[in-house]
């Protein structure tokens, strides 16, 4: 009985949109509008810290902190008229930007590999049951080049690529985000794209001279 | 090509155009085929970037920022608790400060306007005992600039309070709009009053031609484009 109740309450929250869940929680101090809020989000947002810093401990720092700001900062700073998943895209992308400057580094570009946890990126991920491992092998293959060539990317660039593939965020929004203008924004975008495929027709090419060397 | 024009293709592709600019650019792609050949180049590498992977955060974290909310809700539910209380005696104080100030404004206004009416009394009965026997001409201009600057400056110094029992029962008013009544000076002088009446109606000429023209504009000026 119990159960279906709380089923019954979380399926309520889902039909929500963010805009109410915020105002509950602000209100009336609702956790199961704050979980409701951070289930929704919370992949996207992890990814691309995770995906910007290349370091499992360090994304787990980043975004608690984000949360923590979200969290304590919500009634202050946060104006209901602007979505707020942009308001914490913001929060998180400086925390990152905060991150990587102080660091003084930018992310190691010849590998996925964390130092601190001795895991790499594809060792996160979920498994996929349904998919073959063959199947799944070729996957990974493609999505760890995939990685290898983001990585190679100047920050700038990758950034954009990120906020727009994780948030699907308008470029007025990754503009104003990164402090730039929609075009920068737009030619960040398409150099990048320019450069992966780059990079990937060099790789075809690579693949293609070792076959022939083994032929 | 500009780089707005290059950025077109971008915008293409992520569907950030009009409708109406995206049958342009698809017009365009149709006349150039360089441009065509860019664009789906950009699809197909755009396509590679779906498989970019999605991680999930580490449970403990996630539940210790869950923990952290719950807590912070529950320090602003004690926060609203405290502050309503305090909220609700801060606006009873004030009204009770707005109320006493209001009754304090009107006790003082009303001690003043009895002061005032004390020393308009005095005022016009200095007047006329001293000038009851001038001519009523001079006793209707001169009684009113003497009263008059007398009201004027109502701080009335070396006034004569007491009263004659001729003046006594004379009540003095003055008007909100600082219009000083005389009649009272003439209550006990009926006669002479009637004359002053009858010589000012006598005085009165009827007008044969009026030279006074009246030159206001009358007509309704409209204004406004004329679109």
């Amino acid at each position: 009985m119990k159960l279906e109740q709380s089923k019954h309450i979380s399926r309520k929250y889902q039909q929500l949109d963010d805009k109410d869940l915020v105002r509950f929680y602000r209100q009336n101090g609702d956790e199961q509008a704050f979980s409701e809020l951070m289930n929704r989000h919370q992949t996207k947002i992890y990814s691309y810290i995770y995906s910007m810093v290349k370091d499992g401990g360090k994304a787990d720092d980043i975004f608690q902190e984000t949360f923590t700001k979200v969290i304590t900062k919500m009634d202050d700073t946060y104006n209901e008229q602007g979505k707020w998943i942009a308001w914490v895209m913001r929060i998180a992308h400086n925390a990152t930007i905060d991150y990587l400057r102080k660091q003084k580094r930018f992310v190691d570009v010849s590998s996925n590999y964390d130092k601190e946890s001795n895991t790499d990126f594809y060792d996160r991920l979920p498994d996929e049951d349904l998919v073959s491992a063959q199947e799944q092998l070729e996957k990974d293959e493609a999505k760890s080049s995939l990685m290898r060539h983001i990585d190679e990317l100047p920050e700038e660039q990758r950034q954009v690529v990120m906020l727009r593939h994780y948030y699907e965020m308008p470029f007025k929004e990754i503009a104003e985000l990164t402090d730039v203008s929609i075009n920068t924004a737009l030619g960040r975008m398409r150099y990048a794209l320019i450069n992966l495929r780059k990079l990937f027709d060099k790789e075809k090419e690579q693949e293609e001279n070792s076959y022939a060397e083994r032929g | 090509m500009r780089n707005e024009d290059n950025n077109d293709c971008i915008r293409y592709l992520m569907k950030e155009m009009d409708p109406s600019e995206e049958l342009l650019m698809e017009r365009a792609m149709m006349e150039d085929e360089d441009l065509l050949i860019e664009v789906e180049s950009m699809r197909q590498t755009l396509k590679k970037l779906d498989q970019l992977p999605e991680v999930e955060p580490p449970s403990h974290v996630t539940k210790a920022i869950k923990d952290k909310a719950a807590e912070q809700a529950e320090k602003n539910r004690q926060h609203n608790k405290t502050l309503k209380p305090a909220f609700k005696y801060a606006v009873a104080a004030t009204l009770a400060l707005t109320i006493s100030a209001g009754g304090a404004w009107l006790f003082i206004g009303g001690e003043k306007t009895n002061s005032t009416q004390q020393q308009a009394a005095t005022a016009s009965v200095s007047s006329p005992a001293a000038t009851e026997t001038q001519d009523i001409n001079q006793v209707s201009t001169g009684n009113a600039e003497s009263s008059s600057s007398q009201f004027a400056g109502s701080n009335i110094q070396n006034q004569p309070t007491a009263t004659t029992p001729e003046t006594s029962n004379i009540d003095p008013w003055i008007d909100r709009e600082d219009i000083l009544r005389f009649e009272d000076q003439f209550s006990n002088q009926q006669k002479q009053f009637q004359t002053i009446l009858q010589r000012s109606t006598e005085r009165l000429k009827l007008i044969q031609e009026p030279n006074i023209q009246n030159n206001r504009v009358n007509s309704i000026q409209l204004t406004g484009s004329g679109n």
